[in-house]
């Protein structure tokens, strides 16, 4: 009689078990379809400039104004001049977004090349106002630097 | 690409399970370039298909049907499908046999650059292609196209021309 109640008690056992392993492969596998992805962007001070992040997404251009890497107190002020004269070309120039050649002459008389310089994160969306963007600025040279970003993965700005 | 952790816990009579699984991948911004030179040998990236153009304006015309406009000085390549199609396994980035692999084997790093030419659907499988490459020993630079549009070297001005 004990033996038989092992027994069922061992089939109970080793049925939760296996429904457990059966649930968890099924959750992983749903996890896997549908994990996020992120995109680990390396960037770096180079030449003692600091990498200043714009967002080419959706046709509209925009700057990513985050202290990303460690700098002395005269970079971070020239960060934050361009960021504040950007938001106050915004106000005066609503779609300013995406209208290539303002952004070029924005970005020619306000990018102090000696402590900045542009990393362009591009989206599939973004194309064609980078293209723009390039073709506008063809006799104006940056020692720049961007990078593809599929649409929907997110970004990791990682500072080396 | 890295795969994250997975972890099962089973506590007491109640169990929870925790999964994290997300996929990374880490790269480095380079140039976009729209200079044309005889030392950058370029690629058309579309979805996982990397395709060898060749050297600016003179591209291969086996999956190339090349346009020359002499008034302009520029000369206009287009891939037909079909003809994509006909080469799908050739020029897929996953075949270790793909043709990127045996053209840049022919190629000499200290003397190429390899241009590559990067539609929307490829925004992926470009990170992974670059790794590669990079490994090679090619400096890599990139350049985004739409989809559709035709790759244009102008010649006279030494650019790529974005023509829609």
């Amino acid at each position: 009689m004990s033996e038989t109640r092992d027994l069922v008690f061992a089939v109970v056992f080793l049925s939760i078990i296996v429904l457990v392993g059966v649930a968890a492969v099924l959750t992983t596998m749903v996890y896997t379809v549908n994990a996020p992805v992120s995109l680990n962007v390396d960037i770096s001070v180079h030449d003692e400039r600091y990498p200043l992040v714009v967002v080419f997404e959706r046709n509209v251009a925009s700057f990513w104004c985050n202290d990303l890497c460690p700098s002395s107190d005269e970079i971070k002020e020239s960060l934050r001049d361009f960021c504040d004269s950007f938001d106050k070309l915004r106000q005066q120039l609503p779609d300013v977004y995406n209208q290539p050649d303002a952004i070029r002459q924005f970005v020619e008389k306000n990018l102090d090349k000696r402590k900045l310089y542009l990393v362009s994160a591009v989206r599939p969306s973004g194309v064609k106002l980078f293209q723009a963007f390039l073709q506008a600025k063809k006799d104006w040279r940056l020692d720049e630097s961007s990078i593809p970003v599929p649409e929907g993965w997110a970004v990791k700005l990682n500072c080396k | 690409m890295v795969l994250g952790g997975s972890v099962l816990l089973l506590g007491g009579s109640t169990f929870t399970i925790v999964t994290r699984l997300s996929f990374e991948a880490t790269s480095t911004p380079i140039p976009s370039e729209t200079r044309i030179d005889n030392n950058f040998y370029y690629f058309e990236l579309d979805y996982n298909l990397a395709i060898p153009v060749g050297v600016a304006g003179k591209c291969d015309e086996r999956f190339y049907r090349v346009i020359h406009f002499r008034e302009r000085d520029s000369v206009v390549c287009i891939a037909p499908k079909e003809i994509i199609e006909k080469y799908r396994r050739e020029l897929d980035v996953f075949n270790r046999k793909a043709l990127i692999y045996s053209v840049l084997k022919k190629l000499n790093p200290e003397r190429y650059s390899c241009i590559f030419l990067v539609r929307p659907s490829a925004f992926d499988f470009y990170h992974e292609v670059v790794k590669n490459v990079s490994k090679l020993g090619f400096d890599v630079m990139w350049f985004p196209l739409e989809n559709f549009q035709p790759i244009v070297f102008d010649i006279g001005n030494k650019r790529l021309e974005i023509r829609r």
